[in-house]
């Protein structure tokens, strides 16, 4: 464990667990809409960082090594969905929901963020809610920077598409 | 909703309210730490990592990739990513650990396992690995297929054995780029895979997350020699390509797939992925980069200048396809995606065409380079550094850290 660096940035793993955790998790809570997976995937992300953290000390930009092994860890996890390595217990130990009241009763356009493929629904946060630019969006999901755009159109194409059924439906 | 604008505005003021509902997370960040170093611990303890001067790291080549122009007339695909789509020009192969200690390394031609060589009969060198998952494989019998991933104790593959108990030949061995699959084809009625012989093989894939094995039944690939019926790529979701006439997708809730055109049956050489679906096909002569649909056609493809052996990879970063050209005093060829050009005359010291090539990362591919090979006597084997831009390859003397791995008992 280092101390920081003089640019600012993390310089030790705690110091970057106690400055990115929380912003790891709204993007996480973002990407998984569910609060338990979403501390799964940032713990993961940590582990993770930690098994890299001399490539992730020496990285131009620490934050953007936190989201590209997010996105892997997100994606690569969502691809087999009947493999997890947690053990299902009992009594579920996870928190109450992080919000009061239910964001999906409230917002219309949440559900159908959620119902995205994960790669468009990984682009829109990145994009609208990271306000990444393109070229982060990127090398974040490790796809072309055409890729990135099409997807995005497709994302909101789905979601216009599901706000006129909404529409439709009321 | 009237335009685009408001529903980009829509989704920022939706997605940054319920981030904001968002409490705060519960991470051990204790327990990362002590679980990482109990990770590390047991690791060394199975591996033995040295710097012994005397040890080359083998089949490392240096391709200092330049950046080229792009070019119009890449042809996109009516559906699905265009090879010049799964092209990035960034080193993006951002990988989430370094797996150097655990990728066992060859010397002079030859690979040691356990501190002990390996023999090799064939000149096809079996080293497959993708992010930590390694198999070691062989063309001979008693090289018995391994695989370890993680650091894990090297545990044999799973392969058929015939009536009388003897395992069958494995070819074709390859891991998804996740590392969580490991696929490879078991030949039935052994011939040496020469031109135009008979080929029946089934193909095998391997969960390493479950240990679930399936198998296809057996496919008969008559007169077609090498290209039949060869494994060249697993991707992520356990989807299998067999090349052959016709090519084959084995998906991965079990279909068997045969690849159309036109409603013609195509001739695959290789498959690559990256996550991208793209498979090669041969097309007169010329080998030729499509994309693969969900319903087993192809896509808009690009015409890549020579032919090749069913062997390629892609970089990780999807911009290159590293793949070795059908004539011994030829051999590797490396194509720019994004203009379905070369990026380099042939490699001129890379022949046979059984060489390995991988991509270690966007700009680093591994080759191991026959210069001398009989069917009887030893094969002398040379560490190349090459670089693909100019052709230039030069033997590696520097030396490496050397791992070794233990074979189980």
């Amino acid at each position: 464990m280092t101390d920081r660096g003089s640019d600012g940035r993390p310089g030790s793993f705690e110091e970057l667990v106690a400055a990115r955790s929380a912003a790891l998790y709204r993007t996480a809570y973002l990407l998984t809409g569910h609060a338990g997976d979403a501390e799964d995937l940032v713990q993961t992300t940590l582990e993770k960082l930690w098994g890299a953290w001399r490539k992730v000390a020496r990285a131009d930009s620490p934050d953007a090594y936190a989201r590209r092994v997010m996105m892997n860890a997100f994606l690569s996890g969502r691809r087999r969905p009947g493999v997890r390595r947690e053990r299902l217990v009992e009594s579920p130990p996870d928190l109450p929901a992080p919000t009061g009241t239910s964001a999906d009763d409230r917002l219309t356009l949440w559900p159908a963020v959620l119902a995205l493929p994960e790669r468009q629904r990984a682009v829109v946060v990145l994009r609208f809610y990271g306000q990444l630019t393109e070229a982060e969006i990127a090398e974040a999901l490790g796809m072309a920077r055409g890729t990135v755009k099409s997807t995005s159109s497709a994302a909101l194409r789905n979601l216009r598409s599901a706000l006129e059924q909404q529409e439709g439906e009321r | 909703m009237s335009t685009e604008t408001d529903l980009e505005r829509l989704l920022e003021a939706e997605l940054g309210g319920v981030a904001g509902q968002v409490g705060e997370p519960r991470v051990d960040t204790l327990g990362i730490v002590r679980q990482a170093r109990q990770d590390a611990s047991s690791r060394r303890g199975r591996y033995v990592l040295g710097a012994a001067a005397a040890v080359v790291a083998a089949v490392v080549a240096v391709a200092a990739l330049v950046a080229l122009p792009d070019r119009d007339g890449s042809v996109p695909p009516a559906a699905g990513p265009t090879a010049s789509e799964g092209a990035t020009d960034a080193d993006s192969a951002t990988d989430d650990a370094d797996h150097s200690d655990v990728v066992p390394y060859v010397w002079q031609g030859r690979l040691y396992v356990g501190g002990q060589e390996l023999r090799l009969y064939d000149p096809y060198l079996g080293l497959t690995w993708a992010r930590s998952t390694v198999v070691l494989h062989g063309g001979n019998a008693d090289v018995a297929p391994v695989w370890t991933r993680d650091g894990s104790e090297p545990q044999p593959l799973p392969v058929a054995t015939d009536d009388a108990g003897s395992p069958l030949y494995v070819g074709g061995v390859n891991v998804s780029p996740d590392g969580s699959t490991v696929a490879w084809t078991e030949q039935l009625d052994w011939v040496y895979r020469s031109a135009r012989e008979d080929v029946t093989v089934q193909v095998a894939r391997m969960d390493l997350d479950t240990g679930e094995v399936q198998r296809t039944a057996a496919l008969d690939y008559p007169g077609e020699g090498t290209p039949g019926g060869f494994l060249q790529a697993v991707w992520d979701d356990g989807t299998v390509v067999i090349t052959g006439t016709p090519l084959r997708v084995w998906r991965a809730d079990g279909r068997l797939q045969e690849v159309t055109s036109g409603g013609e049956p195509v001739t695959g050489r290789s498959g690559v992925s990256l996550g991208e679906p793209l498979v090669e096909i041969q097309t007169d002569g010329a080998a030729t980069l499509a994309s693969l649909r969900p319903n087993g056609t192809v896509g808009g493809s690009m015409v890549l200048p020579e032919t090749s052996l069913p062997w390629g990879a892609l970089s990780p970063g999807g911009r290159w396809y590293a793949r070795v050209w059908r004539n011994d005093d030829e051999g590797l060829l490396v194509s720019d995606l994004r203009t379905g050009e070369d990026v380099a005359p042939t490699l001129p010291e890379a022949r046979g065409d059984w060489v390995p090539v991988a991509w270690a990362s966007e700009t680093e591919l591994l080759v191991l380079d026959v210069k001398d090979w009989t069917w009887t006597e030893t094969r002398v084997f040379s560490e190349q550094r090459c670089d693909v831009s100019t052709g230039v390859c030069e033997e590696v003397e520097e030396d490496f850290p050397r791992a070794t791995v233990q074979l189980p008992d």
